[in-house]
């Protein structure tokens, strides 16, 4: 059976909570229901389901190729034409460590920067289901539900206090 | 009954705040267009200054002194700001919430700065039979690292501005009139819609980059005082001139946040955002780097007092002593007892204008200081000696300078006030958080403001 999205659009989180505890009262699995708001709440708040994400990974990734890239540029071009000066070592270490440093941080911000789009699933094209109310301080239920509950989801977010109930067009 | 006094007026809504900032967001009167002409103007000034030391070559490395004092008062202040709303971030501060846009939109000086940078590098000499960090290390020393350095500050700061500021450009995308600097907007807010999982990659990218930016500033001051300034001067061995230009930028970026803060609260109708509460809590860590500020002076200062050879005597004779006795007394009063006898005053901290003026006197006092750091370095002849030959003159600034200077800065000021038309200069999704995690309690007899923390 087909699902049906609904965007519940609330003006106090308390509204918010209640309809979550409604929704999966209902049978709506957590996953399904996503929370669209202008500002960020403590996870948690809502009873909504944690989305997880790796973007810590992404810096680390990044950092380590820097790191080689780095490393292999300053250490093997030394080795590859290796000129002795004064009898001093032949890898010039203080100098390795900042070039180093650099690749490593410039590895880093651009894993980072990509990491975020990836993460953040940016750019978006199209908004989809989405009311310009809710950068304004309006919180969004939106629910993926199976078609034969969308009617019993859309009209407990209403009973929660739901202002204005939208649907996927 | 509450007493009157201690009665705190009712929060505003995210809904208020967010129609107050993009109804000042939206405005581009002739003030704003004003200030823009002017500050065009300047810049184009600062430009021709440049141009005219363009025309007198890179073999006389002295005239280039200036440029390179600038570049570092840019650096020291404007660019450092990001670590400002970095570090309080991290530290979870509540108070931040209004100012870290300010700071972060000042990141886009760093494009300015990676072009200053590059006829200063053209402007050194040969790395050979000096002094310098690079070991005489062949490979692109120190022209490509220097950019890499600086280029990566610049770089995170962007990111870090971009990235926080997407769910406001989202804002903007959504409540401005269809125009074409809204479909600029439009395109730079990439989508956003605020689900959760942007939220948590948010929270988590600001302090990656928060974090990153920390991570990048010292290096590049590290960059600055040892290519262009411990790397010219004959004799001069100072292991904690790199710390020392960190403290510095850190005390200038908090004068620096508290300045342009006083200004939009005075010009720009920011009363409501910039309250007293951030001009007293910034106080107190200026008041610190102040300390700090005399402190790593003092440590760099007293070895070569006490070491007394004639090759250090002479630096203390070149920097601090004699050839650049006025602009040491001048730095030294601003940046260090000016701050101390009056911010250690509470009635001076806990107001707008007391540590706004302190402020505005650190900002002289720094760019004096770059003038005696970098101005002093590259009067210096011959850099390969092992002591200064002689003492020489101070220098003093020439027309080409001197625009050169007000043109660098007013450059800065025009770009944060460019951008601050595309990026709305208070944070609202962070001002919005805090006032959900703000409730007004009565407790005794006066009220008072609680706050929430989730972990």
């Amino acid at each position: 059976m087909a699902n049906r999205k609904l965007l519940g659009l609330f003006q106090e989180p308390q509204q918010v909570a209640d309809a979550m505890n409604e929704l999966k009262a209902s049978g709506i699995a957590a996953e399904d229901i996503d929370i669209y708001s202008g500002s960020p709440f403590p996870e948690g708040s809502f009873g909504e389901h944690e989305p997880h994400h790796r973007l810590y990974m992404f810096p680390l990734v990044g950092a380590l190729i820097g790191f080689a890239i780095g490393l292999l540029f300053t250490a093997g071009t030394q080795i590859s034409y290796p000129l002795v000066t004064g009898g001093k070592p032949l890898l010039s270490i203080p100098p390795m460590t900042i070039i180093m440093y650099e690749n490593t941080m410039l590895g880093a911000i651009i894993a980072t920067v990509l990491g975020v789009l990836f993460e953040s699933r940016l750019p978006k094209r199209s908004l989809g289901l989405y009311d310009e109310r809710i950068t304004e301080g309006y919180i969004g239920i939106i629910v993926d539900s199976p078609e034969d509950k969308a009617a019993q989801a859309e009209s407990l977010m209403k009973a929660a206090g739901a202002e204005e109930v939208k649907h996927e067009s | 009954m509450v007493d009157a006094a201690h009665e705190i007026p009712p929060l505003p809504t995210h809904q208020e705040v967010t129609r107050d900032v993009l109804a000042r967001f939206q405005e581009l009167g002739a003030r704003y267009w004003g200030w823009v002409t002017v500050l065009s103007f300047l810049f184009v000034l600062g430009i021709l200054g440049f141009v005219i030391r363009l025309t007198c070559g890179f073999d006389d490395r002295s005239i280039w002194g200036y440029h390179v004092a600038t570049m570092s008062f840019i650096v020291t202040t404007f660019l450092a700001m990001p670590l400002i709303s970095a570090g309080l971030r991290l530290m979870k501060a509540h108070w931040r919430r209004p100012l870290t846009r300010v700071t972060e939109n000042m990141s886009i000086t760093g494009l300015l700065v990676v072009l200053m940078l590059l006829p200063a590098l053209a402007a050194l000499p040969p790395l050979e039979g000096r002094r310098n960090i690079w070991f005489d290390f062949p490979l692109g020393a120190p022209g490509v690292w220097n950019v890499l350095g600086f280029g990566n500050l610049a770089l995170v700061g962007l990111a870090l501005l971009w990235v926080l500021a997407l769910p406001d450009l989202a804002a903007a995308r959504d409540h401005l009139p269809p125009s074409a600097r809204q479909r600029v907007i439009s395109w730079a807010s990439l989508g956003w819609i605020g689900h959760l999982r942007q939220w948590r990659v948010l929270y988590s990218a600001s302090m990656l980059f928060g974090a990153m930016y920390l991570l990048a500033y010292p290096l590049v001051q590290s960059l600055l005082i040892a290519d262009f300034h411990a790397g010219l001067l004959p004799g001069l061995k100072d292991a904690i001139a790199p710390a020392r230009a960190v403290v510095h930028g850190i005390q200038g970026a908090i004068a620096m946040t508290i300045v342009v803060m006083y200004v939009m609260r005075r010009l720009g109708g920011y009363e409501r955002y910039f309250a007293v509460d951030q001009f007293w809590a910034l106080s107190k860590p200026l008041l610190a780097f102040s300390l700090f500020w005399f402190y790593f002076w003092w440590s760099s200062f007293i070895t070569f007092w006490y070491g007394r050879l004639p090759g250090e005597t002479d630096l203390i004779r070149f920097l601090v002593l004699n050839s650049y006795l006025g602009p040491f007394i001048v730095s030294m009063v601003l940046n260090f007892i000016v701050p101390l006898v009056t911010l250690i005053w509470s009635p001076v901290r806990r107001s707008a204008w007391g540590p706004a003026l302190v402020s505005v006197g650190i900002l002289v006092g720094s760019y004096v200081n770059e003038v005696r750091t970098y101005v002093s370095a590259f009067s210096i002849e011959d850099p390969t000696l092992h002591a200064l030959d002689g003492i020489p003159p101070g220098q003093w600034p020439e027309a080409a300078d001197v625009l050169i200077g007000i043109g660098g800065i007013a450059g800065c000021v025009l770009l944060f006030m460019l951008v601050s038309k595309i990026v709305p200069v208070i944070s609202m999704w962070e001002v919005g958080e805090g006032l959900r995690l703000t409730k007004v309690r009565r407790y005794l007899n006066r009220q008072v403001r609680v706050i929430a923390k989730s972990h």
